[in-house]
């Protein structure tokens, strides 16, 4: 019985832990994009290949 | 190899193919809201379950971050019911055979393979499962989860739909309603009755007795046989009622079923090749990626069959006719069923490791060493074709590299799809690459060092090795099929797939879906003669060459240990 609470409490705390990963690919995507890249236009690819 | 089992081959690759366009274009018709001649069957179903779970919670616009949150919030009570199910078979209904409560830990592993579309047993269907767990806690995930590879693979498509910044994914629950009730529940209605009427089982009872000729009896085990069979093989499952999987005659009863299965479990994720390809207004991207999946596979699979048919070295220098002929398949018949022989065993095997079902209706452990590539190869992979949703998005992965490699070798931006790809993209694109061979090699390594792990080996040496590759593989391609050979049920092996298994579905698809959320909200540029086209026959080679060389850098040593050094070993006389 303590065994099958036990793994029940895992499976729980997994996907708890899978939660935070969102949490983390959120600050990716956040932390490195700045406003004004991830606001920008690019009407001329080409400079903006140039700019790299 | 003889002429009709090349044609057997060749007609079921077309019957793929055929059968995939409109299916795949029904399919982008229901993710797009569009109006399809059922609508008038499966409004009202649809709109029952949106009441029951809330119309407001079931309509409203999500980003892709509602979007996984739910997902994985869905998910988490899907797989409490699961456990619960499997931990309290003994005092649920339909145990007529009277089967305890399942052991903790299995139901902890089956619980979670299962709500990932792994489907990987550590258990025998017919000795462990009442007929109620069989059904509660085995057929209904594998609708759910082949759905909810499906549906994100749709939000991912969305992202690059999405024009002047948006951030609206869809509804996760609209689009899990919808590809339940009007994709996985008509078809697999339509292929139960068939398969009911080819002669696999269907029925509540819990098993029969049978007058042998001898005089004795046989008791066999029979249940809910046809309707788990079916979903298993088109929702890219695999999970068998029955040890023996898609090898009992009660499951997969005839030539013919075999090969409407092979067929259905490879048409809904080719389909979704040409679903993208509506959904983005460009076909012809879709048919680029099509055709290099479809040509890893037709490669894959020659390195399957092939083989196979000739044999090994022992069998011939044993005076052994290993030719094809109208009295015997010929080849290594080994674990094999005669009713399918060479072509409908090794086209099976191909195709289930190609689209990580891991539906099995042979012994992989038998297979001579090259197909040993074949497995392995395409659960590295992931790609080709993949499972439900997962796949493709894999093979965007691949695709996403491709374009981001290739945009600064010729100096122009890296662009997919009209969507600027940048360091936040890769960074993320990177992370969902990296995690699948560490959770294939990080494992494989500590089990062959480790006393605990070994002793579940029934072979040693190079194929033991392969056994403990192969189930890591497998976890983690949430393919699910088995090596055979190895004893999975040990606490290590329990806790260490269960670990590969969580690890190789949702950080991926957290990871994905972040970049769908960071290219959806960026404009979408116009396609000037700059820009580099990713539609053409030769970005389709270098997104090739991609997979390829990012697969063989990553797992190439890993084969050179296992079948490649089989290999050689067999010519030097020495089989496992």
């Amino acid at each position: 019985m303590i065994m099958t609470a036990l793994m029940l409490l895992v499976i729980i705390v997994s996907y708890l832990l899978m939660l935070g990963l969102v949490k983390f690919a959120e600050s990716v995507i956040n932390k490195v994009l700045p406003a004004r890249l991830r606001d920008a236009v690019p009407s001329d690819t080409n400079a903006a290949a140039r700019s790299l | 190899m003889s002429a009709q089992a090349w044609l057997q081959i060749i007609l079921t690759l077309l019957a793929i193919f055929f059968v995939s366009i409109p299916l795949g274009r029904y399919m982008a018709r229901i993710v797009m809201g569009r109006p399809t001649k059922l609508d008038r069957i499966f409004d009202p179903i649809d709109s029952a379950i949106y009441f029951l779970i809330g119309r407001r919670v079931a309509t409203q616009a999500m980003t892709w971050k509602t979007y996984t949150i739910h997902m994985l919030v869905t998910n988490l009570v899907m797989a409490i019911i699961i456990y619960l199910v499997l931990s309290l078979q003994n005092h649920l209904p339909l145990n007529q055979l009277n089967f305890p409560a399942v052991d903790p830990l299995l139901a902890f592993n089956t619980t979670i393979s299962f709500i990932t579309n792994t489907n990987w047993q550590a258990y025998g269907g017919e000795s462990t499962l009442s007929n109620f767990s069989q059904m509660g806690a085995i057929t209904f995930p594998m609708f759910t989860s082949a759905a909810t590879g499906f549906v994100v693979a749709m939000a991912w498509i969305r992202a690059f739909t999405v024009r002047n910044g948006g951030t609206d994914l869809g509804n996760f629950y609209r689009d899990l309603v919808r590809f339940i009730t009007r994709v996985l529940m008509p078809i697999c209605f339509v292929v139960a009755i068939f398969m009911i009427a080819q002669g696999a089982v269907q029925t509540f009872d819990a098993s029969v007795v049978a007058h042998t000729l001898q005089g004795g009896d046989q008791t066999m085990v029979v249940g809910p046989v046809a309707s788990q069979g079916t979903i298993e093989l088109i929702g890219t499952n695999g999970g068998g009622f029955y040890n023996a999987n898609s090898a009992h005659p009660f499951q997969n009863p005839t030539p013919l079923t075999n090969i409407v299965l092979i067929i259905l479990m490879a048409s809904l994720p080719a389909s979704i090749i040409v679903a993208f390809g509506e959904m983005i207004g460009n076909r012809r991207q879709a048919w680029v990626l099509y055709g290099v999946l479809g040509t890893l596979l037709v490669l894959f699979l020659l390195l399957c069959v092939v083989p196979e048919q000739h044999g090994t070295p022992m069998l011939a220098n044993a005076g052994i006719d290993t030719h094809a002929s109208l009295d015997q398949p010929g080849g290594n018949m080994e674990g094999k069923e005669v009713r399918f022989g060479i072509s409908g065993s090794g086209l099976f095997a191909a195709i289930t490791t190609a689209f990580t079902t891991g539906a099995v209706n042979s012994a992989h452990d038998s297979y001579t060493p090259l197909p040993g590539i074949t497995f392995f190869g395409q659960m590295m992979l992931q790609c080709v074709f993949g499972g439900k949703g997962v796949g493709f998005l894999n093979a965007l992965i691949y695709g996403l590299i491709a374009v981001f490699v290739a945009g600064l070798m010729v100096g122009r931006t890296p662009e997919f799809l009209g969507k600027k790809i940048e360091k936040q993209e890769i960074i993320l694109v990177s992370l969902a690459l990296l995690i699948h061979p560490l959770v294939i090699l990080a494992p494989t390594a500590w089990s062959v060092l480790a006393p605990y792990a070994l002793s579940s080996l029934n072979n040693n040496g190079i194929h033991g090795y392969e056994e403990i590759l192969y189930a890591f593989s497998s976890s983690a391609a949430n393919n699910g099929s088995a090596f055979a050979g190895l004893n999975a049920n040990t606490p290590w092996f329990t806790l260490a797939t269960s670990s590969v298994i969580l690890i190789g579905r949702y950080p991926p698809i957290i990871f994905l879906m972040a970049v769908a959320g960071s290219v959806a909200r960026k404009p979408t540029a116009t396609a000037t003669s700059a820009t580099l086209r990713t539609d053409t026959v030769s970005f389709g080679v270098f997104w090739f060459a991609t997979i390829l060389i990012v697969g063989a850098l990553t797992f190439f040593p890993a084969l050179v240990l296992g079948p490649i050094a089989e290999f050689f070993a067999m010519w030097n006389g020495q089989v496992f």
